[in-house]
């Protein structure tokens, strides 16, 4: 079993939407020939991905999100919170128990029960959200986007890994 | 007072589609509509880019069939270039442009039966919404749905080793294609280890078929009665009368089975097509221009291609489509449930179109691209898994696009949508104390039945539809994040 998969999804052709893709290309120039670790990227998630992430201990999934008005990202009583900072968020995902699905795509959640009900194992999943400001039909991100992205690697890179090797000790 | 119901949005429907009933003081349903509401401007946004980012810009539009506007752009761009309408191709590129057609296909019509269709039929239009899913298919009938994990993954294998990559995919240019097929990167998927290989592909696609016919003798009233109207029907088929999902001719039947067009050359579509435009939606209401609007419009999909072709050029599918034809005495099939049946043989003739391919040694020729003398303007239509999809440019003397008009599949499908969600609202809303939510889903599986894709079919501009929710402890939303 591999130990790591971080999973960017999104469609870079439609500007702030390539947050996720473009946060797994830094895991990959950052950890590249690590033992263990893999990227993924695509337009969204689905079924078959239920398969991919079965043979992994832990999955960081990296997506694009809209920014949250109230300024908050996460409530301090999410107890699934691992860490918040300016334009992003990461946290532990479960499980789904209902599922929300649109014709060809799924949540990472769902992804999640999927890999549960099917192989009988659901690794250690994570989600981090980037917020962006313009979804339009263009390839160039907004510098809104590309700062929430420094903001989110540099939290993952070092304390996010950190936080993220002592929650997979308690699965 | 008459009351209004709406369902938004239409779940398990890429996009924003909403969905209005409106029921009369006498309990009578007085109007329906299935509307979209997104704007529309893919169209101009590629004006003024060169012709061949064409394949490539064109992926944008959609995260759900990329590989399809991929490769009905390259068709396109071929004209514009030289190379001939879909046949002056080198038999290496046409051969991997199949492939990757193929491969498209069989993800996505696997995906939907599995995924989309059969929670419908395994757990019933008023089963429990709780389970009436994916996971609920899994927690009842696991082998069905591992299975359909496994032929999207292999069908999303083909796409990746043909178009290069997952994202923004190259493979197909303007004249061909960027890259042939070594015999090792063909191995794994022509006699890999079970279960991802092409034989185990059609054994499941067959297995999937049973279950399906199986299906429809146990309840037969329900696949056949559920949502059926007459209609035209069209599709390209190979100018043998052949299904074709890549290439041919343009072909049209009325609902008797009356060739109402036939042998056309898609680069004349416009002399034949038009496009109608209502105020309550951003989606258009294509129709054959001699039958005008209220005749003719026409369905596009599996169910309209069993109808418009002769045979299927693959021995089980043909076999399959014989059993099919034979069901309504060789008549066009008019059946919305049964476009599942039709869907699961072109998943079948898909399967056996891999296995053939994968074996042929042109995909590993090195004569990858030719051309001619470019033209102004290119036409290029291709069978995508939800039906017929027309892309159109013209280009300047600089090579920068001047013009683009795309027709999609979920499009040409528009009035038979609405045409399913009256029906359906009428047969089971009406006289109704109370709209519950099986009789809002019954007019779901009638959309469905057509895979829409909204989002390609209104070119969205701006937000994409992605949401989700952060749950405290105890199972409660207390966040909740829409894009």
């Amino acid at each position: 079993m591999e130990e790591l998969l971080v999973y960017g999804y999104g469609n870079p052709g439609c500007q702030d939407d390539a947050a996720g893709v473009l946060f797994t290309e830094k895991c990959e120039q950052a950890f590249r020939g690590m033992p263990g670790f893999c990227t993924e990227i695509n337009y969204q998630l689905n079924v078959e991905d239920a398969y991919l992430i079965s043979g992994f201990r832990s999955v960081v999934f990296a997506d694009a999100a809209l920014p949250d008005p109230s300024g908050t990202a996460l409530p301090g009583s999410c107890i699934e919170a691992i860490g918040d900072g300016p334009g992003f968020f990461f946290y532990r995902i479960h499980p789904a128990v209902q599922i929300a699905f649109s014709t060809h795509a799924m949540n990472p959640q769902s992804i999640l029960g999927l890999c549960e009900e099917l192989y009988h194992y659901a690794p250690a999943c994570f989600m981090m959200h980037i917020e962006g400001e313009s979804w339009d039909f263009d390839e160039e991100p907004t510098g809104t986007v590309l700062q929430n992205l420094g903001n989110a690697w540099d939290f993952f890179n070092s304390e996010g890994v950190t936080l993220f090797r002592e929650q997979q000790t308690h699965i | 007072m008459g009351r209004k119901i709406t369902i938004e949005p239409v779940t398990r429907v890429e996009g924003h589609g909403k969905v209005t009933i409106k029921i009369d003081d006498e309990g009578k349903v007085s109007q329906t509509r299935l509307h979209i509401v997104e704007f529309r401007g893919f169209e101009r946004f590629v004006q003024g880019r060169p012709y061949w980012e064409a394949p490539v810009l064109v992926q944008r539009l959609c995260g759900i069939c990329p590989v399809s506007h991929h490769l009905a752009a390259a068709k396109a761009m071929d004209v514009i270039v030289g190379a001939g309408t879909g046949e002056g191709l080198t038999p290496t590129g046409e051969k991997m442009r199949r492939l990757m057609h193929y491969g498209q296909v069989f993800q996505s019509h696997s995906l939907h039966f599995f995924h989309l269709a059969s929670p419908d039929l395994l757990f019933g239009v008023d089963g429990d919404p709780k389970i009436r899913n994916v996971i609920g298919v899994a927690m009842e009938h696991k082998e069905l749905a591992v299975q359909g994990v496994m032929m999207r993954k292999f069908g999303q294998e083909i796409i990746r080793i043909t178009a290069g990559k997952k994202i923004h995919g190259t493979g197909a240019i303007p004249g061909g294609i960027n890259k042939n097929l070594t015999k090792e990167e063909i191995s794994p998927w022509l006699e890999g280890e079970d279960p991802l290989n092409a034989d185990k592909m059609v054994e499941w696609a067959q297995g999937a078929l049973d279950f399906f016919k199986d299906y429809q003798k146990k309840n037969k009233d329900f696949i056949d009665n559920f949502s059926a109207f007459p209609s035209n029907h069209l599709s390209l088929v190979r100018k043998d009368g052949a299904l074709d999902l890549y290439h041919g001719v343009l072909r049209a039947v009325d609902s008797q089975g009356k060739r109402i067009l036939d042998d056309v050359d898609y680069q004349d579509y416009l002399k034949y097509i038009r496009e109608e435009v209502k105020t309550w939606s951003y989606m258009k209401f294509p129709y054959l221009k001699d039958l005008g609007t209220e005749k003719g419009w026409y369905r596009v999909g599996p169910l309209a291609r069993l109808n418009t072709v002769d045979y299927i050029p693959t021995p089980l599918a043909q076999k399959e489509f014989e059993i099919y034809k034979a069901y309504t005495k060789g008549k066009p099939n008019n059946m919305c449930l049964h476009t599942h049946w039709a869907r699961l043989i072109e998943t079948l003739h898909s399967a056996e179109m891999i296995r053939t391919l994968l074996k042929d040694p042109d995909l590993q020729g090195d004569d990858l691209v030719t051309s001619g003398t470019h033209e102004k303007e290119g036409v290029g239509l291709i069978e995508a898994p939800r039906g017929t999809l027309f892309h159109h440019y013209a280009v300047d003397d600089g090579d920068l696009i001047t013009m683009a008009n795309l027709i999609v599949s979920t499009t040409n499908n528009n009035v038979p949508m609405n045409s399913a969600v009256n029906i359906i609202a009428r047969s089971y809303m009406e006289n109704q104390k109370e709209i519950t939510e099986p009789m809002m889903n019954a007019v779901e599986v009638g959309i469905r039945a057509y895979d829409p894709c909204l989002s390609c079919a209104t070119h969205a501009l701006g937000k994409m539809p992605m949401d989700f929710e952060i749950l405290d402890s105890q199972g409660q939303v207390i966040q909740r994040v829409q894009k």
